[in-house]
């Protein structure tokens, strides 16, 4: 599913990605764990192909695909979605039209029919129950006025809405009390399935109770330097990542 | 005053026309205002009517309306000629036995007037004020809301050739009355064009004032605004909410100069939209004289391509003018590198007991969120268009009447095309 080789991104003068390699398969849920700064962002933002995130080397593909030539709405449009560690609020910017707005676009660049009005409204109410976000808070401008917590569950409620083949979830867990986690359990857990991937980053093992990742990784100095199984987490949270960094070295 | 600068051809044409005055003493030693004045630096109307034009001829085109207004009464000037409304007969105007202008009977409680001469030229009229002087020199036409009548009107001013015209309108709002004002100016071709208002806001009076600028990208186009606002009566004061929606010009000004004479309040907002290498000047001038005056301005503007956008605004608290509450903020888009925003927020303030607010900012579309929609799947140029109206969108959320502010977000929407 998702291929990443060699992947090499600069920021300011410092190569933050350095020569990283990941390979996530379809049906699989794989989460990255390290040091704050070690760049776990960066990849999450460099996959979405945010602007000024252009690897200097490297590729990444979807399905064989590579999506470095693309815009952020196209690889969105092929599948690949992002749970912003901190997600924006956009004044002025009704919800509910921003996001019919981006389901449309999405589909019509997938050459599929766009969902109407009364239809999108009804999986948009069932989604906000689900997530428990109110339909007065909903009425506000995107993210306008949400604690951090509420902009957390409407990074859940589009992941459930846009239905990604590939969800890159970053930092989804801080902040979030334990009935959030839960929430997000249910959404992730929900949509699992044989044609999806999920990159969850965290630096918790708490989500991965209710996440059961099928491998975990290790990012330090710019590349994934240690991989294993769920029993990873525990051992990460016991003893740091300072055994795993000096590998990077 | 500085030393005579040699006139232009158009200028001394222009001179020939004006009685000996301030006005022509103004006109003789510095010309039309541009670079080298002030009030004028970012907008060179001297520089952009450097070739000689003639008086208009008759107008000859056809514009659809930008913006219509339910149940108003629509007037229409061509080219600076009041057009006769439609169905009344028109009663002289007589003036020591001599007729000097027609007036109408619109409607119950509204009075239009045209009369055959402007006013004699003003003395002193300060450098910057030349074109407001010059406009009032042109044959009057009034329009009166008497007193406790409510009314809606639409004042069409259609332009079009290349030559030069202006017009002279004069607006009371008798006792008690409410007003809506919808002033258009839909220009086509090159034509110079000197507009004036000026509105009278009597005591308990309320207007809901509109004006609309379509694109015109080879016009110049100066629309002068000269406000009063009557005090408070029995504890209602006159209300004055007006907004502006400027869509450029190769030179626009539209410029306002308010007087709260007492407690009176007034949102003065403006929005402009602008691309390619269009202009646009928001300039307001608001004089507090008397105590209590309210004034809340809110001015937002984009600029695009190789455009400029002007904003001047300034507050001038006399020294009466106890408890004045005065808000100014104008906030500016750029959305290219070729885009020019110059704006300058003047207090000057004479009383002690006041409360004085400006902001001024000036920036691109936040990346941020232009990223996170496009991460969602929306296309950049959808994003900036969603960015776009949702900015603009703070000041059109000021408009109270539903259908009017629908009408300007279209307009505004559809601005850059
Ligand atoms: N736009 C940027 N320009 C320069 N340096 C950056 C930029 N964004 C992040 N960095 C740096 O890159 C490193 C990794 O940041 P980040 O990916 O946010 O780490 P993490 O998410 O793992 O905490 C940090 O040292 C950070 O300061
Ligand atoms: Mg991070």
């Amino acid at each position: 599913m998702l291929n990443i080789n060699n992947l090499t991104v600069t920021l300011g003068g410092n190569k933050i990605l350095n020569g990283l390699d990941l390979s996530v398969p379809a049906g699989e849920v794989h989460a990255i764990m390290g040091p704050n700064g070690s760049g776990k962002s960066t990849l999450s933002y460099t996959i979405a192909g945010r602007d000024g995130y252009e690897p200097s080397e490297g590729d990444i593909t979807l399905d064989g695909e590579s999506l470095l030539e693309m815009g952020p709405d196209e690889r969105a449009a092929k599948g690949v979605f992002l749970s912003f560690q901190s997600p924006p609020a956009i004044p002025g910017v009704a919800t509910m039209n921003f996001l019919r707005t981006a389901l449309n676009a999405q589909r019509k660049a997938r050459g599929e029919e766009e969902m109407s009005s009364a239809e999108f409204l009804k999986v948009f109410r069932e989604h906000a129950k689900t997530v428990g976000l109110s339909p007065e808070k909903l009425k506000r401008p995107f993210n306008d006025g949400y604690s951090g917590g509420e902009k957390k569950r409407m990074e859940m409620l589009q992941m459930a809405l846009f239905e990604p083949r590939f969800c890159i979830m970053d930092e989804t867990d801080s902040g979030l009390d334990i009935d959030a986690l839960r929430m997000v359990g249910e959404v992730v857990n929900s949509l699992r399935g044989p044609d999806r991937g999920f990159l969850v980053i965290t630096h918790y093992q708490r989500l991965l109770d209710y996440v059961k990742p099928d491998r975990i990784h290790v990012l330090a100095g710019g590349r994934i330097v240690h991989s294993g199984g769920p029993e990873l987490a525990k051992e990460l949270e016991e003893s740091g990542y300072e055994q795993f960094a000096s590998e990077a070295a | 005053m500085s030393s005579p600068i040699p006139l232009t051809a158009f200028e001394d044409r222009l001179l020939a026309e004006v009685p000996d005055t301030d006005l022509a003493e103004l006109l003789r030693s510095r010309g039309l205002p541009g670079r080298r004045t002030e009030t004028w630096k970012w907008s060179d109307l001297r520089g952009a009517l450097r070739d000689v034009r003639e008086p208009s001829g008759a107008y000859a085109s056809k514009a659809e309306a930008p913006i219509t207004l339910e149940g108003a009464t629509v007037l229409t000037l061509k080219n600076g000629v009041p057009q006769a409304p439609h169905g009344v007969e028109p009663k002289p105007i007589v003036k020591s036995g001599e007729k000097v202008g027609s007036t109408y009977v619109v409607e119950d409680g509204l009075v239009v007037s045209f009369y055959d001469q402007g006013r004699d030229a003003e003395d002193e009229i300060g450098a910057g004020e030349e074109l407001s002087a010059l406009a009032a020199l042109r044959p009057l036409m009034s329009i009166s809301v008497l007193p406790g009548f409510t009314h809606k009107i639409v004042l069409r001013r259609l332009s079009d050739g290349e030559g030069r015209h202006g017009d002279n309108v004069f607006v009371t709002v008798g006792e008690g009355a409410r007003a809506t004002l919808v002033e258009t100016h839909e220009i086509t071709g090159s034509p110079f064009v000197n507009s004036r208002t000026e509105l009278e806001l009597d005591a308990k009076s309320v207007c809901d004032r509109f004006i609309v600028q379509t694109a015109a990208s080879e016009a110049v186009l100066v629309h002068s605004s000269v406000l009063r606002l009557d005090e408070a009566k029995d504890g209602e004061t006159v209300k004055l909410n007006q907004m502006t929606l400027a869509l450029g010009a190769q030179l626009a000004r539209h410029e306002t100069r308010l007087t709260h004479l007492g407690e009176s309040e007034a949102k003065i907002d403006a929005l402009y939209r602008l691309s390619d290498s269009l202009h646009t000047d928001i300039t307001s001038h608001i004089t507090f004289e008397g105590e209590d005056g309210v004034t809340d301005q809110l001015v937002k503007g984009i600029a695009d391509g190789r455009s400029r956008g002007v904003f001047q605004g300034k507050f001038l608290v006399q020294r009466g003018a106890q408890r004045t509450d005065a808000k100014m903020a104008h906030h500016a888009l750029l959305l290219s590198k070729g885009a020019q925003i110059n704006a300058k927020p003047e207090l000057e303030i004479y009383a002690d007991d006041v409360e004085c607010a400006h902001g001024n900012t000036a920036g691109a579309l936040d990346p941020e969120a232009l990223f996170y929609m496009r991460q969602r799947g929306v296309p950049e140029d959808e994003a900036r268009s969603l960015l776009i109206d949702a900015f603009g969108g703070e000041v059109l959320e000021r408009v109270k009447d539903e259908a009017v502010r629908e009408q300007l977000a279209a307009l505004f929407h559809g601005g850059a095309s």
